[in-house]
């Protein structure tokens, strides 16, 4: 990543994101009515928030691997089916990573 | 004289703009004396004010004189403080009042909550003398324990950034400027897969829609203009709208207090502990070695779970992930994580 890179997505990330809540808090309430839309904007987390855990935890550059990181997102997913708080999940999910790490 | 008129909702929770709606103001008022006004117009006659007991003889405006009440300091806060100047006697001139009661009618005729400006005083008081404050303080008892659990994820977002490749200073500015956590963890979850600026800065942009809706849902309780417009709106995140919502049965004020020191309080815990994080990460190098690269999956795996609520939204999931997946040696780094946003829009357009 060059530095240009990271200035550009750092102002231009930052600029957009306050566009948009500065939009929530001017526009009128029925510009947003459309039941399609609040419905695609639910489910857009769900989608790019999945894409991001796959992207990251087994992806490199543009190939699938399967390293230490799934060792710790399966401890993740265990901690969260056991209700966890979000601290607890993230630093089991390093703490088994970086143990598998080491010992492979 | 100069005369303050203080709210005491004993029972009542919200602030005037509901009791002049219901019309019953009177039975929840009680008058007693003096003063304070933000309304700048008044700011010379507070300050002879002010003076005035120190000085009661020569120096005192002779409407002033022995006005002891007046060595009250002034209560800043304006959430239930309503305020006037009128002349004593027995005629109230409407022109000298900042606000006034309609007598006859016993309604409050202006709000003192909307007379507040500035951008970041969040109308709360704490004093006990007032009904509202019990429940502003229970609002405010939410607020911080939030902000402080959110707050502190900050070290996770510090971390993760620091190990994309950002410097301390730009995680940090990441934190102030943007603040929206998932837009900033997708924007430096991104960047550090490789991803294209472009990439970074879209799924961070398609992230942050949520916040226009909450936006919608807050802008009628917070009726902000000017620079607290712009206060609230960079205020507007998910915990921030929560804690509003939440202290629904608490009444209106309990709403606005939970949105401003929720927001405020994350705001601060936010940015300390990006900066904690950064600066954890910087010392100790190679991410893997600690468990960081799949701290951040992991992270990202904690937003998504919550949302989660039912078998269809598990079904979405499930599918973006497949989805993900099976594109990822297809493209270049970086935009599977924007080309699942397909999945949404399908699903979006077509259930229901």
């Amino acid at each position: 990543m060059t530095g240009t890179a990271a200035w550009t997505v750092l102002i231009v990330t930052s600029v957009l994101c306050f566009a948009i809540k500065l939009v929530g808090h001017t526009v009128p309430q029925r510009w947003f009515a459309n039941a399609r839309l609040q419905r695609i904007n639910a489910l857009v987390p769900i989608s790019l928030l999945s894409a991001l855990v796959v992207a990251q935890g087994l992806v490199v550059k543009t190939h699938v691997v399967i390293d230490h990181r799934l060792a710790g997102l399966v401890v993740a997913l265990a901690a969260l089916f056991a209700r966890a708080p979000f601290p607890v999940v993230v630093i089991a999910a390093a703490v088994t990573s970086a143990v598998v790490y080491h010992v492979h | 004289m100069l005369a303050k008129i203080h709210s005491t909702h004993n029972r009542a929770p919200l602030g005037g703009c509901l009791a002049s709606r219901t019309g019953v103001t009177l039975a929840y008022l009680s008058v007693s004396v003096v003063v304070v006004s933000d309304d700048f117009g008044v700011v010379p006659s507070v300050i002879l004010a002010v003076l005035s007991p120190f000085s009661n003889s020569v120096l005192a405006e002779p409407k002033l004189r022995a006005n002891f009440g007046i060595a009250a300091p002034p209560n800043i806060s304006t959430a239930t403080t309503m305020t006037t100047i009128s002349r004593s006697g027995p005629k109230i001139s409407p022109k000298n009042t900042a606000f006034s009661f309609d007598v006859r009618n016993a309604t409050v005729v202006r709000d003192a909550t909307q007379r507040y400006s500035g951008p970041f005083h969040p109308p709360i008081r704490f004093d006990k003398n007032s009904g509202v404050s019990e429940m502003s303080k229970a609002a405010v008892r939410d607020s911080l324990s939030v902000a402080l659990t959110v707050g502190a994820y900050g070290v996770a977002f510090g971390a993760a950034s620091v190990a994309a490749g950002f410097s301390v200073l730009q995680s940090c500015l990441f934190s102030l400027l943007t603040f929206t956590g998932a837009s900033q963890f997708a924007a430096v979850g991104v960047m550090g897969a490789g991803g294209a600026a472009i990439s970074a800065i879209s799924a961070a942009t398609l992230l942050g829609t949520r916040n226009a809706l909450y936006g919608i849902q807050m802008a009628p309780l917070l009726r902000t203009k000017g620079l607290r417009r712009l206060a609230s709106a960079h205020l507007t995140i998910d915990e921030s709208t929560g804690v509003a919502l939440s202290q629904a049965p608490r009444g209106t004020e309990a709403m606005r207090t939970g949105f401003w020191v929720t927001g405020t309080g994350v705001f601060i815990f936010w940015n300390i502990f990006t900066l904690l994080g950064a600066l954890g990460a910087k010392s100790l190098g190679n991410p893997a070695s600690y468990g960081l690269d799949a701290a951040v999956p992991a992270a990202f795996l904690g937003l998504l779970w919550p949302r989660l609520e039912n078998s269809f939204l598990r079904t979405v999931a499930a599918v973006s992930i497949v989805f993900a997946l099976v594109v990822t040696p297809w493209l270049a780094a970086g935009l599977p994580i924007i080309t699942t946003v397909l999945v949404a829009i399908v699903v979006g357009w077509r259930s229901r």
